[in-house]
């Protein structure tokens, strides 16, 4: 009785509301932006003491320097971002970086075009094997969760095999790459307006609209032709390819390769987005959100740092500033989707 | 006369006065050196301990007043301790002492430090970078001395267990191999059953006992971790007390010094290593450059029964003793030696208890 009243009240509402406020739903659009407007205001306030603490925070070098230390990240939860628009979710990329990074440095050599062709190697393959987890998702019918958690221990015992411990190398001209300037930005900076860009396309993109649809009501969307199977592929296919890029550039920033260093990402990749205000639920979030997600979880340590907090409350510090930060974005979250149900 | 004797007296009083006082204040001169300790793990008592011996030795001579000593601990992540890294190189300090989280992966960064005119010092888990300076303890000799001892108490023959320690870690193959290297030379002696001690008491005491239930005879047994575990094991088979090899955690030594017939030999690496690498930090701002940047710590092996090595005849060798290096009222996951020669570090500052 109560399940069947429910979706008529959900209905109502949003009726309810436009005809009580006729034009522009000006409280209607802060709510619906709120999580991202949340996240906003906490970099503000994070940057905001740690510029009041630490001298030359509002320059470039500073921007230059955060977004190498975020990039990797960056990269990676833009993918996951993806996935999670989608409605699911991407534990394999912790697999994929650490493949990515054990290949780099045990097949660059000093020959541009051979580093250039491996590179483009990673990236493909990053491609396939995400596609292969969309396509086992579909097919097996298996939670994305479960499916990725397989594929990311299979990815690491891989990696592990190629390189046992950390080690190989890339050539130096590579790891200069990620810091070489231009007009007083570092690639880093460039990459993540890149990255910006991309999602201000790609969103609007049918791929992008397919996704975004399927992840809001995944029933709905099959009812109107979708493939849900192919939307697994190239969400998924996605991702791979975003921690392939994550992996390439990690190597750059450690100039050597990790079989472990992955899953250091994971976790991360997620609270990035969270924070940044995409559902955890599907259908609603902006990677704009995720990339300040990324310079919040980021700045933490730095702010952490500055604040001279002694050694052993360093983790927990950074903690409480974390779980304050989720809090914040979560609560925002919850108003914006209460407004749409 | 009186007088004049009097003054003489006061003379001298102030003058040995003035020439004390002119040692520290010389010293105090001279601005404390910046130096940070980066360090990316907490996890165990071997961290903690290194941790506390590092803020203790920059409070007491000779290092006193020397360093202005800050300490960033940061979580397990490589990223986070290049990040870390990144922050310290910024505020320029004089040198930075670091345990770091992975031999290769922190190089790029730790070379931008050596650019900046930054001191490195990577020890314990150490780096490759070639620019920094690194210290740790002779993981080569330690397998080696503690395989020839081994070999001497069962007069070259007999059967043994062998700890393979934690699969995958580079430090347990090279542990492993430096001791059959050595034992591989005696026919006589047999290694029977392996087992991967975990460097946790628990995996080692259930790795020996299932291979003691296996095996009727079992002369001799080496141990990576602790030591501690395999005696348990023996006690609760009720086999013999053989000769086992193990670390100097205060468990270990305490139960060496305290088992009926119990013989050990336990390999150094002391938690004070972040105390070394500060003494060395500040000697190389002095301008005291050691010879090699790559230092290897050969500190004394505590041991029940010193015999002088013939492998490595420099080789020091201490007696386990308790109240001097196993302390039955203090914690057991105290790490022993607890204090290098040039300072004083006492075992309940190091234990965290005072």
């Amino acid at each position: 009785m109560a399940i069947a009243e429910q979706p008529v009240e959900m209905a109502q509402r949003p009726a309810e509301m436009k005809s009580a406020k006729p034009g522009i739903d000006w409280r209607g659009r802060a709510l619906d932006r709120a999580p991202f407007l949340v996240a906003c205001l906490m970099l503000a306030l994070i940057v905001a003491i740690y510029g009041s603490l630490q001298s030359g925070v509002f320059s470039l070098d500073e921007l230059n320097l955060d977004t190498a230390a975020a990039l990797t990240l960056m990269l990676a939860a833009t993918g996951q971002t993806i996935v999670l628009v989608r409605g699911g979710i991407d534990l394999s990329i912790g697999g994929m970086i650490s493949l990515g990074t054990v290949i780099a440095a045990t097949r660059f050599t000093d020959d541009p075009s051979t580093v250039a062709l491996w590179a483009l190697a990673i990236l493909a393959l990053g491609f396939l094997i995400g596609a292969l987890n969309g396509l086992l998702i579909s097919l097996l019918k298996l939670q994305p969760f479960l499916v990725t958690l397989a594929t990311w221990s299979i990815l690491n015992g891989v990696a592990m095999i190629i390189l046992p411990t950390d080690g190989g190398s890339v050539p130096g001209w590579w790891v200069s790459f990620g810091y070489a300037q231009l007009f007083g930005l570092t690639s880093p900076v460039w990459m993540l307006l890149a990255l910006l860009l991309f999602w201000w396309w790609f969103r609007a993109t049918r791929v992008g609209i397919t996704i975004q649809a399927t992840g809001s009501n995944e029933k709905s969307a099959f009812l109107s032709g979708v493939s849900i199977t192919g939307v697994n592929v190239i969400t998924y296919g996605l991702s791979g390819l975003f921690a392939a890029g994550a992996a390439l550039f990690l190597t750059t920033q450690t100039g050597a390769g990790s079989p472990t260093i992955g899953k250091d990402y994971i976790l991360p990749s997620v609270a990035a987005a969270v924070i940044g205000g995409v559902s955890l639920f599907g259908g609603r979030g902006h990677l704009a959100g995720t990339l300040i997600g990324a310079f919040v979880l980021t700045l933490i340590g730095n702010l952490v740092f500055v604040l001279h907090v002694s050694s052993y409350w360093q983790p927990v510090a950074s903690g409480v500033i974390l779980l304050l930060s989720v809090l914040a974005s979560s609560v925002a979250e919850k108003a914006a989707r209460g407004r749409v149900q | 006369m009186k007088a004049g004797a009097f003054f003489a007296g006061l003379a001298v009083i102030a003058t040995t006065l003035l020439s004390i006082d002119a040692v520290p204040a010389n010293a105090q001169d001279k601005k404390p050196y910046t130096i940070y300790l980066s360090n990316n793990f907490v996890g165990n008592d071997w961290r903690q301990q290194m941790l506390r011996s590092a803020d203790i030795a920059v409070k007491k001579p000779p290092l006193a007043g020397r360093v202005d000593l800050k300490v960033e601990v940061v979580d397990t992540t490589v990223q986070a301790q290049i990040n870390s890294l990144n922050n310290i190189i910024r505020n320029k300090p004089d040198a930075i002492v670091i345990d770091a989280g992975s031999g290769e992966a922190l190089n790029p960064t730790i070379e931008k430090a050596c650019k900046a005119g930054i001191v490195v010092i990577a020890f314990d888990q150490i780096v490759s970078a070639p620019c920094a300076y690194t210290m740790e303890s002779d993981w080569g000799r330690a397998p080696r001395v503690e395989a020839e001892w081994l070999v001497k108490k069962l007069g070259g023959k007999g059967k043994i267990l062998v700890d393979r320690g934690l699969a995958g870690a580079p430090i347990s193959a090279q542990l492993q191999g430096g001791f059959e290297e050595v034992i591989k030379k005696y026919p006589g002696i047999e290694v029977v059953g392996y087992f991967n001690g975990d460097y946790a008491l628990g995996p080692e005491q259930a790795g020996v006992a299932s291979l003691l239930a296996a095996h009727p005879q079992v002369d001799a047994i080496f141990v990576q971790g602790y030591g501690a575990g395999a005696i348990k094991a023996l006690q609760d088979a009720g086999r013999p007390i053989v000769p086992i090899t193990g670390s100097p955690f205060n468990l270990t030594t305490t139960t060496c010094a305290q088992t009926q017939g119990a013989q050990c030999i336990l390999a150094p690496n002391p938690a004070y290593l972040s105390a070394e690498a500060l003494k060395l930090a500040v000697e190389i701002l002095d301008g005291k450059k050691p010879a090699e940047k790559k230092i290897l710590l050969r500190n004394a092996f505590l041991t029940t029964d010193p015999v002088p090595s013939e492998l490595y005849p420099d080789a020091t060798m201490q007696k386990i003793e308790v109240g001097k290096n196993a302390f039955p009222d203090m914690a057991p996951g105290l790490f022993l030696p607890v204090s290098p020669d040039w300072v004083e570090i006492t075992p309940a500052e190091a234990a965290g208890s005072k």
